[in-house]
């Protein structure tokens, strides 16, 4: 857990309301891409973003630094919330569910590992230098959470042309990564 | 080298899920609703959802604004009791000025409308998508149904040439893998096995199978070493064990439980 996580919880649970707004601005749009990326539309996932921390207010007692992480069990939360609303509707096969749940794997990680950000940004940079149509199909695929399938649909293009272009598109950003010596 | 560049596809795709994951989050953030504890029906409506209202309102108030201007412009110019020269000239400016404003709002409000129909357009299309990614569910789930009962079927048949053992049971078992397309249907879905562990046991399922096929089952020696050769290359636990794995296409799984399902009769029937 980040320190300064660490310690908004703790002043939270001393009573501070203003230590649990700031927990929200910065995992608010965790929980909202979560939920994005599990077939809500935009408006659904506001109000169920919503939900999901006012049971992490009310539930805030039964949170113990010390037996966990917050971020897992904010996940927890999120999951029951999303799991409950959306029924007994078939998941979106757009969509892939793994990707939904990269988003907590990589909330977590960002806490965990912040040695990782350089390779981020240099990645960032790589993905900028992309031929556009390539950077698409790497910000549907990653950003947006889609499915291989998911993508051909969106792009009227067949499946494997859409797995080939990410491969090439992944070459050239190993290819890239090399060049600035994040990677031997 | 492989193993390096195994390792650097791994951390590539770490790196890209926890990009992608931060994108997302930081999208997400800049248009998350500032927290409410009150129940959803109690919320403030998020701008997103005020905005359609509010341009209407707007439009509207833009429509009445112009009606009056037009309605008030020709009764001062007719007006009997007209003021001064200088203070007509100096109204009339000022209406020119409230109309050029008015003409300003219209052109924004346009900007508003052509945005709006383009946001309806794109939550059109992404709705269509959805739909569409339904039917395209529906319909496989209909073909899984399909060949499920003809696996049914399949089953009858291998069970039958296994109670008449030599060549006749592997005419039926040849006819049976024949009948349900075995051979064709694995060239078409080759393409689809991701998965390397997978994709080898659908290469050996296709080897055997592609023997069966080309079998004289009139020649002793020839069914003979056949029926060795598939007692000796058993897959059954490997391929239960992948498909437990779960990921393969319904398609492929489908595939590999018939062509086992074959096989399996010639073990009984050789």
């Amino acid at each position: 857990m980040e320190p300064r996580e660490a310690e908004w919880i703790a002043r939270w649970q001393a009573g501070d309301r203003a230590a649990f707004d700031r927990l929200y601005a910065h995992y608010a749009g965790w929980v909202m891409a979560y939920l994005r990326r599990s077939g809500f539309e935009p408006a659904d996932a506001d109000d169920l973003a919503q939900e999901v921390f006012v049971r992490v207010l009310k539930s805030i007692h039964t949170f113990d630094a010390a037996r966990g992480a917050f971020v897992p069990w904010l996940a927890t939360v999120a999951r029951n919330v999303a799991r409950r609303s959306w029924g007994g509707r078939p998941s979106p096969d757009h969509l892939d569910p793994e990707m939904a749940e990269a988003v907590f794997a990589a909330a977590e990680d960002a806490a965990a590992r912040p040695e990782t950000r350089e390779e981020i940004e240099a990645l960032r940079g790589c993905i900028d230098a992309l031929p556009p149509d390539l950077a698409r199909f790497v910000r549907l695929r990653y950003v947006e959470g889609m499915t291989t399938r998911g993508m051909a649909e969106a792009e009227r293009l067949p499946e494997a042309t859409v797995r080939l272009r990410l491969g090439e598109a992944k070459a050239l950003l190993e290819k890239c990564l090399k060049s600035k010596g994040v990677w031997e | 080298m492989t193993q390096a560049n195994g390792k650097h596809d791994e951390r590539l795709e770490q790196l890209l899920r926890r990009w992608g994951a931060e994108e997302a989050a930081r999208r997400q953030s800049a248009v998350a609703a500032p927290f409410s504890d009150r129940p959803p029906e109690a919320r403030p409506w998020p701008l997103r959802r005020w905005l359609p209202l509010a341009a209407a309102f707007a439009f509207l108030a833009v429509g009445a604004g112009l009606y009056l201007v037009s309605t008030l412009s020709p009764r001062m110019g007719e007006s009997p009791a007209a003021p001064g020269a200088g203070e007509a000239k100096e109204i009339r400016k000022q209406l020119d000025r409230a109309l050029a404003d008015l003409a300003e709002a219209r052109r924004l409000l346009e900007d508003q409308k052509q945005a709006l129909a383009a946001e309806v357009a794109r939550l059109r299309q992404s709705s269509d998508t959805a739909l569409a990614a339904q039917r395209d569910a529906e319909k496989k789930l209909a073909a899984l149904e399909a060949r499920q009962t003809a696996t049914m079927g399949l089953l009858q048949q291998v069970h039958l040439a296994a109670a008449t053992p030599g060549e006749g049971g592997i005419r039926a078992l040849q006819a049976a893998a024949r009948e349900n397309r075995l051979l064709s249907r694995g060239a078409e879905l080759r393409a689809r096995i991701p998965n390397q562990a997978v994709r080898r046991l659908f290469d050996a399922q296709e080897v055997l199978l592609t023997q069966l096929d080309l079998l004289n089952p009139g020649n002793r020696s020839e069914l003979e070493s056949f029926t060795k050769l598939v007692q000796s290359t058993d897959l059954g636990p490997q391929i239960r064990e992948a498909l437990r794995a779960g990921g393969a296409d319904p398609a492929v799984t489908q595939w590999l439980i018939e062509t086992q399902l074959v096989l399996s009769g010639v073990k009984r029937a050789g």
